[in-house]
């Protein structure tokens, strides 16, 4: 197997010394970074079956290469343990694919960023968390895999804010945006498998999504009851999908996709559901906006939910009364499912 | 940039403060010289007549990006 090939560095083996090199180099989000030692990115490297100099993608707007080599640098740099480490080489393939449009998702005002949603066995064997608080802080493989993306599409993408990512405000989903699919509360069959894949086959899914918005329905008792507080908070004048199309994810909660499910929905009712629910009235709109965003005046509510393919459905979360819709850049990116390993 | 390539003459417009990526991009894809006519922010929300007042001024540095001169 050939070894690394990138420029080493000396430093004084000091924390403060490692830190500020990092930082006044620009190599980092702002948060202190593992030093990626030639040791640490040969085991990461090792993880996988692939020369460190494989090239997995080219990453916007600077168009730099992301070899194993690289992702394994940032994939230390982020706190990654080396059985992390096919996610992130399947994410970034997945990133790679010109359905997922990412030149458009790393330099445009949008708040977006990829979100990866992983399915399949691996979930368990790397500790990932699809229960409570799945979005948030607490557990490694979460925030250290969607870490290594962050900083991957800074120092090899060149994805700086206000530099190669004009995103007007950020989002905290930039620093680092990767779930599980709670396959086990799932009353449907889990996401991976509706693409294509077999149940005990891992996949990473990657989505150009905003943060997620919550839903909260605490009373409803059937499954018209939720997806009506749904619908509502998908109809929305602002996003980009009311102008643009293109899919969103609903994440529903597994109170609330046990519930839809026992009223006899499947995930396809469900997206048709939300296809004749969720619109935006036009009164919504001044007819100048309307005008300038749909070039005339519409002859119907503005749909969330172009068609049976807009809307990707998946259960996320632990015990409580919420699910959350997750809009995206719109219709000029699709999300893009990869086998890992 | 596909268009140049396939020769034929472009110029891209944007503002001043999306310049930067511009010139980001134009390098990383190994076109420098690529022309870009620059205005003021923002293209955006803007009222018909102010949108042709930024077109009126953008007019040279389409013409020299186009001709070369």
């Amino acid at each position: 197997m050939p070894g690394l090939s990138s420029k080493r560095i000396e430093v004084p083996d000091e924390y403060e010394a490692v830190q500020s090199l990092y930082l006044e180099r620009g190599w980092s989000d702002g948060l202190p970074i593992v030093p990626p030692t030639p040791g640490r990115v040969d085991a990461m490297v090792a993880a996988v079956d692939l020369p460190p100099g494989h090239v997995i993608a080219e990453i916007p707007p600077i168009w730099g290469s992301a070899t194993v080599e690289r992702l394994a640098i940032n994939s230390v740099m982020a706190g990654c343990l080396p059985e992390y480490f096919p996610v992130i080489v399947a994410a970034v393939d997945a990133m790679g694919d010109p359905a997922f449009n990412l030149y458009a998702i790393q330099a445009t005002t949008h708040p977006c960023a990829p979100l990866l949603i992983v399915n399949g066995p691996i979930r368990e064997a790397l500790g990932l968390n699809a229960s409570s608080g799945a979005f948030g802080p607490g557990w490694r493989a979460n925030a250290t895999i969607g870490r290594a993306i962050r900083l991957m599409l800074l120092n090899v993408g060149g994805g700086y804010p206000g530099v190669g990512d004009m995103s007007t405000h950020g989002a905290p989903s930039k620093f680092s945006y990767c779930v599980a699919e709670n396959e086990e509360l799932n009353p449907w069959q889990p996401l991976h498998v509706d693409r294509g894949f077999r149940p005990e086959q891992s996949t990473v899914t990657v989505i150009a999504g905003e943060p997620p918005h919550n839903v909260n329905d605490h009373s409803g008792r059937s499954a018209d009851d939720i997806l009506t507080i749904v619908a509502g908070a998908m109809a929305v004048t602002g996003a980009n999908n009311a102008y643009t199309g293109g899919e969103t994810l609903l994440a529903l909660g597994p109170e609330h996709a046990a519930t839809i499910a026992g009223d006899g929905l499947s995930k396809t009712d469900v997206v048709e559901w939300l296809m004749r629910r969720a619109l935006v009235p036009l009164e919504r709109y001044t007819e100048d906006t309307l005008v300038e965003r749909f070039q005339r005046v519409p002859d119907g509510p503005v749909p969330m939910v172009r068609s049976t393919d807009d809307l990707a459905v998946i259960v996320l979360g632990g015990p409580g009364k919420h699910s959350c819709w997750v809009p995206t850049f719109g219709g000029t990116t699709r999300s893009v499912t990869r086998r890992i390993g | 940039m596909e268009v140049e390539r396939r020769g034929v003459p472009t110029v891209t417009v944007c503002t001043h403060l999306f310049k930067r990526l511009g010139d980001l991009e134009r390098r990383s894809l190994g076109m420098p010289e690529l022309s870009m006519a620059v205005t003021q922010h923002p293209l955006g929300g803007l009222r018909s007549d102010a949108v042709l007042a930024k077109a009126d001024g953008l007019l040279e540095q389409v013409v020299s990006g186009l001709t070369g001169n």
